[in-house]
């Protein structure tokens, strides 16, 4: 029965009668946001002030935009916020995708053992601290090391790579993709494993091989979690750490490697300022905000899957 | 289902509904610790003879115990899990006859940890920090409430520092506030210590039958015979990326530092342009080793040890002293020797080196909140007189220590300790000299400590310099100050790694971008950050 | 499963198997060495692998001196437990809380769904910061305690997006089938969404439980008492203190560069724990989940 006006009051009525038992379940999640993450949210202002632990909130003094001008003023802010998004979306283009493409293949696998060993071997790299794997890229990297023998044997020069800037970003990309390509794939994995295996035995009835299996019954399967992941990526765009950064480069790759993170590091060093990181973080997030939401306008209208 | 004309109102519902959650939250958590800053002192005079400091005698006849606050020094940590478990840390107590109750933020989380202190208002009575590097000075943190200023507590209280002071009027100018007012009990040296500096594969050296090199052309001829006659891929290398010490002989090092009583920038001055082109020839002729910019502190040390590198910049202690014994698991022959630093001409004494502030770390302080601060600066004030300054540097009569011939020697307890503890952790048990504390570091630990004849020909051979001269003392500089410093100089050193690197591997021609370069440390602001440092340094002078 | 198929496996497809094979061997090398090579470190001589330069295949003087060091301080087993506590009971809240709030936001004709997930959603980008996130800690009681590391923590809101994409995916025809028998929202959560959402399920059991091992950071930041510190943040310290040198006239030198061996040790010590849950996990991956014959 449709209605051509509802009033307002009606479909609350309605709604609440209908889904009473569905809000009451979510009070607890509600209550918990409440109160650890919106009691303490107030600490976001600090971006606006002279913040200073002693005098707490109410007694720094207010300072506006000032932080976020300085930041815009610094030589270097192109530079930073370029580096940033550069390589986010490196990220983005080739380590993304990596993970998929790592449990499609794994699903094609059709020895359990095999698939077991494969899949425990591919997410090893992703315990292991970030100081140790940025020691064995160097040990690779170096004038006389594994990859420049390899240049060698092809008929190179030996080149000091992590000294160029113009090799800064594949080796990051690429050791990422090597540490996080297994551990990445684990959703994936779980994703096709949600994916009803008569749909597969009818493609194969209908004569469908691999390839067409693949595009038509595995990848529709996964793509909810595929585009959910792809969004909360893009939500992640700017809020790139600084710790590997700040280990794999040095002064003759500032020009492609310093990103926001270590800049603003490095500014600690000199001067412990919370308002100061508190506003480049605000920032941050402001971007990333605006990109979650495009992504997901975007989403809805091509894929109709989408955050909300 | 189409949304219906109702939305307008779902709209207005939900924005209602949704800010006043956020809103109620919010407020219900607005109200950070609101600490009051206390009233500043005015601008104290010197500590005055007309008030006459008691001596006070100890142990101390006192019920107190006093919380403390410090790091937990690395040495210890393998061992114990709080300082007062340690010898040292029972004696402080025994022999100043009051309790203290040791505290230990977590490993690598200080600065967040005092910054959750600051926040909260639970002050330590005996608070152990870098005040030096608080967020607008030490001034800022007596005007903010946080420690106390002691000069009335030094004054009538502390006869032991009090007389330390007279008698260095420098120290005493060096740990005050750029008004007047001490904040802590200082870590103090007797000596600028000059711990740090070149080292050369001596060993080597016989085997090229070359003297030890003086200035930079000898060096480069050593480092070239280095190359073609051992093989060395990187005869020169260093984790310390700022600056090599050959900038010394052309009158340069990294960061400011005074000409003439002048503050100057050590990558602006003219002769770092001829600096840049020594570095860059060397760099070409493979003298310096091709992944200089890349290698830490690890890749050093494998390179050190393993005769890919033959020069590098080392401490005495962490550095010369671990590579000796590592070497020579190999090379028996292995050895290093200190060299003074270079020079342009033959003969010259050098004119700058690495050197340090005797006050080397920014003390203990006495918590806002503490309520016996006239007891606290007595057992303040006991390290700094002959029984604490053995205390602190020796440890106890009789068991880490005996005298012999007037002077301390350590035992076996600390060289062959019982539990087979590395000498490292052994002495760490006893003393605090190794790192920090309320005392004057004797030198006689650090002749002792450096075990190696090497190390100890080391630090009295790095000592050969002018650079006190050119020491840039402990200046202070206000918040204001502060933040317009940081800026200009996270991009100025930003720019000059950069440029540096550039300049020595010769992606950028020295000769054509060198006065581009002044003109872009001047854009960014190289003029201010000098006036500023003048302006902290004339303050100084004032105190 | 029969034995002789109607379908022949073609050639390109036995190609395709065999590259595929292949490089996933390929992949595997490569990801398995650098554990591999920690592990190897971590029961060398210190002295040797400061030397050691290049690709290493066995242990370089063989030395369990890191791991002594490592395992024989005063807090590896309160590390050890206070870990296990938070975890166990982590994990389990986590999971709780986590279900409720994407079961809910995954039904669909909920009239508030859109503002509650925007509520939710901001919080991952606007935060207070250190702070006020101790300082609202610290007004609940909650600082100084294990319930401080758990409570706060209940809810990662990633998670919970890819939790509620699991259950959207599970046909509304089973969901309408009970709510006609009658059954209420708790029963249809956990008698059937939870259990046809075992893979995703397992995945969130995989990044709590790692988040919870893993955790030091607000472990370091809310824990005075040194009993109640978990494993990582034991084992940071003890790497931190070891590598540390102090000012000039400081510590280092004379002993063995243990530093180099003993970040290896920690890194064994703090995951082989973990890496030996995975494989249970695993086994729900590779069912197949059979959505059964619903009548439509």
């Amino acid at each position: 029965m449709k209605t051509k006006k509802e009033k307002f009051s009606y479909r609350v009525k309605r709604d609440w009668v209908r889904n009473k038992s569905l809000y009451i379940l979510i009070i607890p999640v509600i209550v918990f946001y409440a109160v650890f993450m919106y009691k303490p949210m107030y600490g976001a202002l600090i971006a606006f002030q002279d913040y200073i632990p002693t005098k707490g909130l109410l007694g720094s003094s207010w300072v506006g935009l000032k932080h976020f001008i300085r930041f815009f003023n610094s030589p270097y802010f192109v530079r930073l916020v370029r580096n940033t998004i550069v390589l986010s979306l490196y990220s983005l283009v080739f380590a993304f995708p990596a993970p998929i493409i790592l449990a499609l293949l794994l699903n094609e696998v059709k020895k359990k053992r095999y698939k077991s060993f494969i899949q425990t071997a591919t997410y090893l790299p992703h315990f292991i601290s970030l100081v140790v794997v940025v020691g064995i890229i160097k040990e690779f990297c170096v004038s006389d090391g594994l990859i420049n023998d390899i240049i060698v044997f092809l008929g190179g020069k030996r080149v000091p790579l992590l000294q160029d800037p113009a090799y800064y970003r594949m080796i990051y990309i690429l050791s990422d993709i090597w540490q996080e390509i297994g551990w990445g794939s684990i959703i994936y994995l779980a994703a096709l494993s949600g994916v009803d295996q008569q749909l597969y035995e009818a493609a194969e009835i209908d004569g469908a091989g691999k390839f067409k299996q693949m595009l038509h019954v595995t990848l529709p399967g996964i793509t909810p979690t595929i585009v959910i992941m792809l969004i909360l990526r893009l939500g992640s765009l700017m809020g790139m750490g600084y710790e590997k950064t700040i280990l794999l480069y040095n002064n003759s790759t500032y020009e492609t490697a310093d990103i926001i993170s270590s800049y603003i590091y490095r500014v600690g060093l000199l001067e412990q300022n919370w308002s100061y990181s508190t506003a480049i973080g605000l920032m941050n997030s402001l971007i990333n905000c605006v990109l979650l939401v495009l992504a997901n306008k975007i989403s809805k209208k091509v894929t109709e899957n989408s955050l909300w | 289902m189409k949304k219906k004309a109702g939305n307008k109102t779902y709209k207005l519902w939900t924005a209602a509904a949704l800010s006043t959650i956020m809103v109620t939250s919010l407020l219900s958590g607005c109200g950070g610790g609101d600490k009051g800053g206390s009233s500043s002192g005015s601008s104290k005079a010197e500590l005055s003879d007309s008030v006459e400091a008691k001596e006070n005698t100890y142990p101390l006849n006192s019920d107190d115990t006093f919380t403390y606050w410090g790091v937990m020094r690395p040495n210890i940590a393998p061992n114990f899990t709080n300082m007062g478990d340690t010898h040292i840390g029972k004696q402080w107590q025994k022999q100043t006859g009051v309790k203290i109750k040791f505290e230990h933020p977590v490993t690598g989380q200080d600065t967040e940890q005092f910054n959750l202190i600051l926040a909260d208002g639970n002050y330590p009575d005996l608070w152990d920090y870098d005040w030096r590097s608080f967020p607008g000075g030490p001034a800022k943190a007596l005007d903010d409430g946080v420690i106390l200023e002691l000069n009335d507590l030094i004054n009538e209280h502390c006869p032991n520092l009090k007389k330390y002071l007279k008698d260095h009027p420098e120290v005493a100018r060096t740990i005050k506030t750029d008004d007047g007012r001490y904040y802590s009990f200082p870590s103090l040296r007797d000596v600028y210590a000059s711990y740090l500096g070149p080292l050369v594969r001596s060993d080597w050296l016989k085997k090229c039958n070359l003297e030890v090199p003086e200035t930079i052309d000898e060096w480069h001829d050593v480092l070239t015979a280095f190359k073609d006659q051992m093989g060395a891929s990187a005869p020169f290398t260093a984790s310390n990326k700022s600056d090599t010490f050959f900038a010394y002989a052309y009158g340069v090092q990294n960061g400011f530092f005074l000409d003439d009583g002048k503050v100057v920038f050590g990558p602006a001055k003219k002769e770092y342009k001829e600096y840049m082109k020594t570095m860059h020839q060397w760099y070409d002729e493979g003298l310096i080793d091709p992944d200089y910019f890349a290698s830490g502190e690890d890749e050093t040390t494998a390179k050190m040890t393993t005769g890919r590198s033959g020069v590098t910049s080392a401490w005495a202690a962490s550095g010369m002293m671990n590579y000796i014994p590592i070497g020579q698991e190999t090379e028996p022959e292995y050895d290093l020797t200190a060299t003074k630093n270079p020079v342009l001409k033959k003969g010259e004494t050098p004119e700058y080196g690495y050197i340090e502030n005797p006050y080397y770390y920014g003390g203990l302080a006495i918590g806002a909140t503490c309520k016996d601060p006239v007891t606290a600066a007595e057992v303040l004030d006991y390290g700094y007189g002959e029984e604490g300054h053995m205390m602190f540097n020796f440890g106890e009569d009789g068991v880490s220590y005996t005298m012999e011939n007037d002077n301390p020697v350590y035992t076996d307890v600390v060289w062959k300790n019982e539990n087979g503890w590395p000498v490292s952790q052994a002495i760490a048990d006893y003393i605090l000299a190794y790192s920090f504390g309320p005392f004057v570091q004797d030198s006689r630990y650090q002749e002792q400590y450096l075990y190696m004849d090497q190390a100890k020909e080391a630090i009295k051979t790095w000592a050969d310099t002018n650079a006190k001269e050119h020491l840039m003392p402990e200046i202070t500089r206000t918040s204001d100050e502060s933040s317009e410093y940081a800026t200009i100089m996270n991009d100025i050193g930003t720019y000059v790694g950069e440029m540096s690197a550039k300049f020595i591997m010769g992606t950028e021609d020295i000769d054509s971008g060198f006065d581009k370069y002044l003109d872009t440390l001047n854009q960014m602001g190289l003029e201010q950050a000098v006036e500023i440092n003048t302006a902290a340094y004339e303050r100084y002078q004032k105190r | 499963m029969k034995k002789n198929k109607k379908i022949k496996v073609s050639l390109p497809e036995r190609i395709f198997q065999c590259v595929n094979y292949v490089l996933l061997l390929i992949l595997a090398v490569v990801c398995i060495y650098p554990m591999w090579h920690v592990l190897m470190a971590s029961f060398s001589k210190p002295n040797k692998i400061i030397r050691h330069q290049g690709a290493l295949i066995k242990p370089l003087g063989f030395s369990i001196q890191a791991y002594k060091q490592v395992l024989s301080n005063p807090n590896i087993l309160s590390g050890y437990k206070n870990t296990l506590i938070i975890l166990v009971s982590g994990v389990i809240v986590c999971l709780f809380m986590t279900s409720l709030g994407a079961y809910v936001l995954s039904r669909k004709n909920l009239m508030w769904k859109k503002p509650i997930t925007i509520f939710i959603m901001i919080t991952m980008f606007i935060s207070g910061g250190l702070i006020p996130f101790y300082l609202n800690l610290k007004s609940l009681h909650l600082t100084n305690t294990l319930a401080g590391i758990v409570v706060p923590f209940m809810i990662n809101t990633y998670n919970m997006i890819i939790l509620r994409t699991a259950f959207e995916s599970i046909p509304d025809s089973l969901i309408d089938a009970a709510e006609i028998d009658g059954a209420s929202h708790l029963k249809i959560l956990t008698s059937i969404v939870l259990p046809l959402s075992k893979p995703t399920l397992s995945v969130m059991v995989l990044y709590y439980g790692v988040e919870k091992w893993n955790g030091w950071f607000w472990a370091s930041a809310i824990l005075r008492d040194r009993n109640l510190l978990p494993l990582q943040v034991i084992l940071r310290e003890i790497l931190l203190s070891s590598t540390q040198s102090m000012q000039a006239g400081g510590i280092g030198g004379d002993t063995e560069a243990i530093g180099m061996t003993i970040r290896y040790a920690t890194i064994i010590v703090a995951t082989v724990p973990i890496l030996l849950v995975y494989p249970f996990i695993q086994k729900y991956f590779t069912k197949g989940v059979m959505i059964g014959a619903v009548k439509e």
